[in-house]
């Protein structure tokens, strides 16, 4: 057997492995919090009642761990443990969506000094971010006042709908052996770690954010690296397929941020424009939410599944809200010309503008709402 | 340099795609040059020039684009051989230009036609030029360094031919109009031949050198 097919075959086995550890790592989380019994999930459930505080704490722990997946896999494996509502969860699934796409905007400042390539980059980079924001400004109230209505909110009751689709498809029981085979090492590692709840938090916070960076950059090797024929025939074709090559890549790679930022020095230097990029991004955002979703699997918990499929339900009818429509499409690329015009101007409005949008604002009100 | 990935045929390689779009691009070159060497009657029934032209510089820049995608995702692999495909197609689309200046001389006078010194002459270094299409396609293709080091060899002497061809035009008192046009034929067909030969310096000299003398 050749070198290089053994080596592909060595970072497939890797990357099971890697997998495995995740998923064992999102079921100590919902093990730990059970651990913890009641008074803890209260204090967390009382603390994510806000809706708005549930938001910017996601936004804020996206871009601290640079992936929306540990943020979104943490909230899955807390509603699992019964430490949030899913009512709780879905703010911070939106948050999450905003913080990751901080990735490639801090990608596109590696053309700070060149003005044209960084004006054409942070658009490139930004109109996720834009795309993101207005998404969660119509939807997160949507959300609230359709549960203040109905008694339960747009996302949830399509996710649980969802949900209920793919339990009597047989969804759960197709997910169950993959709960059987975690199991074990949950428990395992439980013991270990003598059944404290706070130090299984850590080891399994510490896990999930491990298993899922080499996660990453396994994937990244295995499939970016080899994307290339596929990457220049698909971003050069119509809306629909460049944005299925996003899921796909996304999917692939279990990171949004890796897909989206690879594209950026390609914008940069003007190779591809702005109207070709946006389908692919859009892609990414649905590709990301395979993560959470497997996690919710792992669990074998229904309202964690629930949450991964508000997840998907929330990035799906952010596009079908902005997408198809020209006139309202075009306002997310309005807005990171914009905003890029200005910083190529002045450079410093874009480390203001990630400062802000990232980093204070969140920090800021959860401080004051707190 | 080129070889590896040819023969591999890497799946996934973005590079095999630029590899075989320059020989494409090559061989429209080839075209273009082989018509302006012919009677114009004929010239105009076997080739477009000008979308021979149009597609070679269209191809200049999928090559570019390619290679660009390429370092985006795989900096680290064929580098050299992805910065000298910038270089070589650069070359490939002067050749172009250069057929395409030929073929509008043609239109004033007809080069190669007539019993003269200057049509003769113009009719050797065009044959002298036209074999070096197909070494310059062998030696891209096989990685071949020696038929790469020919090519270069003969751009040497397609240059002396082309100087006594300037001499020999500017010796003839006749014709002034004729001179003009066969003085500027003889730089065309010098910048073919160089550019030929900087394609072929590819294979032979380090990516510094490319273009330049025999390493």
């Amino acid at each position: 057997m050749k070198r290089e097919t053994l080596q592909f075959w060595g970072q497939i086995v890797l990357i099971v492995l890697v997998l495995y550890a995740f998923l064992v790592s999102i079921g100590l989380l919902g093990g730990a919090f059970k651990l913890f019994g009641k008074d803890l999930a209260h204090q967390l459930i009382e603390m994510t009642s806000n809706p708005l505080v549930g938001l910017l704490a996601g936004i804020l722990a996206t871009t601290l761990a640079q992936s929306s997946s540990t943020t979104t896999s943490i909230a899955v494996g807390m509603v699992a443990g019964g430490a949030l509502t899913i009512e709780g969860a879905i703010p911070v699934i939106m948050g999450a969506n905003i913080g990751t796409s901080v990735t490639n905007t801090l990608v596109s400042m590696g053309h700070i000094t060149r003005k044209e390539e960084f004006r054409r980059a942070l658009a490139g980079a930004t109109v996720h971010d834009f795309f993101n924001l207005i998404c969660v400004i119509i939807l997160l109230p949507a959300e609230l006042i359709t549960r203040a209505w109905f008694g339960v909110g747009y996302l949830q009751w399509l996710a649980t709908w969802l949900t209920g689709v793919f339990e009597g498809a047989g969804g759960m029981a197709f997910a169950s052996p993959l709960k059987i085979v975690v199991k074990p090492a949950v428990n395992l590692l439980l013991d270990l770690l003598g059944k404290n709840p706070t130090l299984s938090i850590i080891v399994a916070l510490v896990l999930m954010y491990l298993a899922l960076k080499f996660l990453v950059d396994l994937a990244k090797g295995v499939v970016v690296q080899r994307s290339e024929r596929y990457l220049h025939r698909y971003l050069f074709s119509t809306p629909l397929l460049t944005m299925a090559f996003g899921v796909v890549m996304t999917v692939l790679v279990q990171s949004s941020s890796i897909t989206t930022s690879t594209i950026i020095p390609l914008i940069g230097a003007g190779i591809l424009t702005l109207e070709q990029v946006f389908p692919y991004t859009l892609g990414a955002n649905i590709g990301t939410t395979v993560t959470a979703m497997l996690a919710s699997l792992a669990t074998g918990n229904i309202a964690a599944l629930i949450v991964a499929f508000a997840h998907l339900c929330f990035n799906l009818t952010g596009i079908l809200l902005v997408y198809p429509l020209e006139p309202i499409r075009r306002i997310p690329m309005v807005m990171a010309r914009a905003l890029a015009k200005m910083t190529s101007r002045n450079r410093v409005y874009a480390f203001v503008y990630v400062g802000l949008v990232f980093y204070l604002i969140p920090l800021g009100m959860i401080f004051i709402w707190r | 340099m080129f070889k590896d990935i040819i023969e591999t045929r890497k799946r996934t390689a973005l590079l095999y795609d630029a590899i075989e779009e320059v020989i494409t691009m090559i061989e429209r070159a080839e075209r273009m040059f082989g018509a302006v060497g012919q009677p114009l009657d004929q010239q105009e029934l076997a080739v477009d020039i000008d979308q021979e032209d149009r597609d070679i510089n269209a191809g200049e820049q999928l090559v570019r684009r390619m290679v660009m995608q390429h370092l985006v995702i795989n900096p680290d692999q064929d580098l050299s051989t992805s910065l000298a495909l910038i270089s070589i197609v650069h070359d490939v689309e002067r050749m172009g230009d250069y057929a395409k200046s030929l073929a509008e001389l043609n239109q004033w006078h007809e080069l190669c036609s007539g019993e003269g010194p200057c049509p003769q002459l113009y009719r050797e270094i065009h044959g002298m030029i036209t074999p070096l299409f197909p070494q310059v396609l062998e030696a891209l293709r096989e990685d071949n360094a020696a038929t790469g080091s020919q090519v270069m060899q003969q751009h040497e002497q397609i240059k002396v031919r082309t100087d006594e061809f300037v001499a020999v035009v500017m010796d003839d008192d006749g014709a002034q109009r004729e001179a003009v046009l066969y003085t500027l034929a003889s730089r065309f067909l010098r910048r073919t031949s160089a550019h030929l030969s900087n394609v072929a310096s590819s294979m032979t000299n380090p990516l510094d050198r490319i273009t330049g003398k025999e390493a």
